[in-house]
């Protein structure tokens, strides 16, 4: 397990994501998928996770930490990220018209489209729970929209 | 993030570097919001040294391509490679926005 706390201010984020991108290189790609965009996407959906908390969690609230907890298993990563900041309910964010292109509301479907599992249980502390094996599948153009706030299963 | 602007006549070319996502997209804003203030008519975005990229990021050069084309103008993004590649595609942006 690799552990990180840092406060839940944006401009820990770049440190933050460092250490993900770290642990994504010890993920090994059992399949021989070469797939190319693994870290892109995990780093990506962690930004995401990192700028919810940091943007709108304690937005209007004393700030408190961003605790990062990274399990390597295999083929596979899985990222806790907890705060003790307003909760978010991931089942409430509308799907991102794409062709309408919009300048926000991103965040949660880059979450989803690139991470395999993601659990979100609010409360105090809020945990989300976000997971992708290696080449588990391509980069998803038309992600599917029905795992809403529990684990998808492809 | 370090960014640079190289005008050519009605051409502008913006190099973006670094990261641009939610701590420094605004620190780009005024000079996307001068691109559009002067009637640019083609505006190049190269990503080329572009490490990271977040939805914030994202919504500052999509708000650039919105508001120079309805000047009539025309935003390029060129150069995009691995993060920033998978999150555009991810978003169609690069149908839209890569030359």
């Amino acid at each position: 397990m690799i552990r990180l706390r840092v406060p839940g201010e944006l401009q820990y984020r770049d440190l933050a994501i460092r250490v993900v991108a770290a642990a994504c290189k010890l993920v090994r790609d059992d399949e021989k998928s070469g797939d190319r965009d693994f870290e892109s996407q995990v780093v990506s959906a962690f930004g995401e996770a990192f700028n919810n908390v940091a943007i709108h969690g304690y937005e209007g609230r004393e700030r408190g930490d961003v605790d990062v907890e990274i399990e390597v298993e295999g083929d596979r990563i899985t990222i806790y990220v907890t705060d003790t900041g307003s909760s978010f309910d991931f089942t409430n964010v509308p799907e991102p018209a794409l062709d309408d292109l919009p300048e926000g509301g991103l965040g949660v479907f880059i979450i989803k489209s690139f991470m395999d599992e993601v659990s979100y249980r609010a409360g105090r502390p809020n945990v989300l729970r976000i997971t992708k094996r290696f080449g588990a599948h391509a980069a998803p153009e038309r992600p599917d929209r029905s795992d809403e706030a529990g684990d998808k299963t492809g | 993030m370090t960014f640079s602007r190289t005008d050519n006549g009605d051409e502008t070319v913006l190099r973006v570097e670094g990261a641009l996502d939610a701590v420094t997209a605004p620190e780009l804003r005024p000079t996307l919001d001068a691109l559009v203030a002067e009637g640019k008519r083609r505006v190049i975005v190269d990503l080329s040294a572009l490490r990271l990229i977040d939805s914030s990021g994202v919504g500052a050069i999509v708000s650039l391509f919105k508001r120079v084309r309805a000047n009539g103008g025309q935003v390029s993004v060129v150069g995009l490679r691995d993060q920033p590649l998978a999150i555009f595609r991810l978003l169609r942006l690069d149908r839209v926005l890569s030359s």
